[in-house]
């Protein structure tokens, strides 16, 4: 899997719109944007460790007050993704959470009644454990950026090691902030 | 004495840095005046990339210019000048620290040859080639 995250590093990242046989560079070609500074490392950030939302297929209209007027108000939660299918089959995330509350233990429905609204917004609360949950897509980032920026796992020389070592407690302590613990974002409060 | 671009193609474990450079158009602009230091990975350093790496970034020229230029910073920089320093700024932009260790390093790269010096600058060998980040 490391191997597979630097062989396509490298691919470009760029969006071209053809309008009336006219193209308008989006995202030039020319800019050298690549997939994992550009695209992977960005979305795991935001999604997997900062917990922003996937987008949903509807709009929210700020004039009739669907999303909150005051900017403290407002944050990046899974709150503001449209969870619920609007005219199909929902967007993968909308599936996927779908998917884990039909399959949900009973202990694990009485817990998640206990947060936030209840049933209500159990595909939320869902959606927010799942988000926080990757721990395949964040161990595969860790492996791979040591990979990349660091040094090879039997490395002889102890400073080497130390580095390693230092750039993976790191990691980890992102994980161990309170902001990080799902009890603490599975709440109403969360910001 | 011969430019940074000359050395490189002189010396036989370039090619795959001359190759890539070639295609990176980037031939013109190391035979310039600069002066440049360039950290040049060698053909050992470019084989320790996974499978598939170097040939997809040369079908991709823009990412592939980002690359090399992290690895050239503007000014002649000996040895003892970076060893003075926390880090330089690369050409591409991105900050390439420099290692506090006995050895000579280079982000996570060890320099394997320092100082060799050129009309336009310096080139120091490295084992590994650096990513940005």
């Amino acid at each position: 899997m490391v191997n597979g995250i630097f062989a396509i590093a490298g691919r470009p990242i760029y969006h071209h719109v053809y309008i009336r046989g006219e193209c308008y560079e989006i995202i030039p070609k020319s800019k050298g944007f690549m997939w994992l500074y550009e695209a992977a490392l960005p979305y795991v950030e935001a999604v997997f460790y900062r917990t922003s939302p996937f987008r949903g297929t509807k709009s929210y209209n700020a004039q009739a007050k669907q999303v909150p007027a005051r900017q403290e108000d407002f944050h990046y939660g899974i709150l503001y993704a449209d969870v619920f299918p609007v005219g199909s089959a929902g967007i993968p995330p909308t599936l996927l959470m779908q998917d884990m509350l039909h399959f949900l233990p009973p202990y694990l429905v009485e817990y998640y009644q206990q947060y936030c609204r209840g049933e209500d917004d159990m595909l939320v609360q869902l959606g927010i454990s799942f988000q926080r949950s990757m721990y395949c897509v964040t161990s595969a980032v860790i492996q791979a950026l040591r990979q990349a920026l660091l040094y090879p796992l039997d490395d002889p020389n102890p400073d080497h090691l130390l580095a390693n070592r230092q750039f993976f407690e790191s990691q980890l302590d992102r994980f161990k902030r309170p902001e990080a613990r799902l009890r603490a974002i599975q709440n109403q409060e969360y910001r | 004495m011969a430019d940074i671009v000359d050395i490189a193609v002189s010396a036989e474990n370039f090619s795959t840095l001359v190759a890539a450079v070639q295609a990176a158009d980037l031939v013109d602009t190391l035979k310039s005046p600069g002066p440049f230091t360039v950290f040049a990975p060698t053909d050992d350093a470019f084989a320790q990339l996974p499978p598939g790496t170097i040939h997809t970034l040369l079908q991709n020229i823009p990412q592939l210019s980002r690359i090399l230029t992290f690895h050239v910073v503007p000014g002649k920089l000996m040895q003892a000048d970076l060893q003075q320093r926390e880090a330089v700024v690369s050409v591409e932009g991105s900050p390439i620290p420099i290692g506090k260790s006995e050895a000579f390093e280079i982000k996570n790269a060890t320099v394997v040859a320092a100082d060799i010096e050129a009309d336009n600058g310096v080139i120091h060998v490295l084992d590994r080639v650096m990513l940005m980040g």
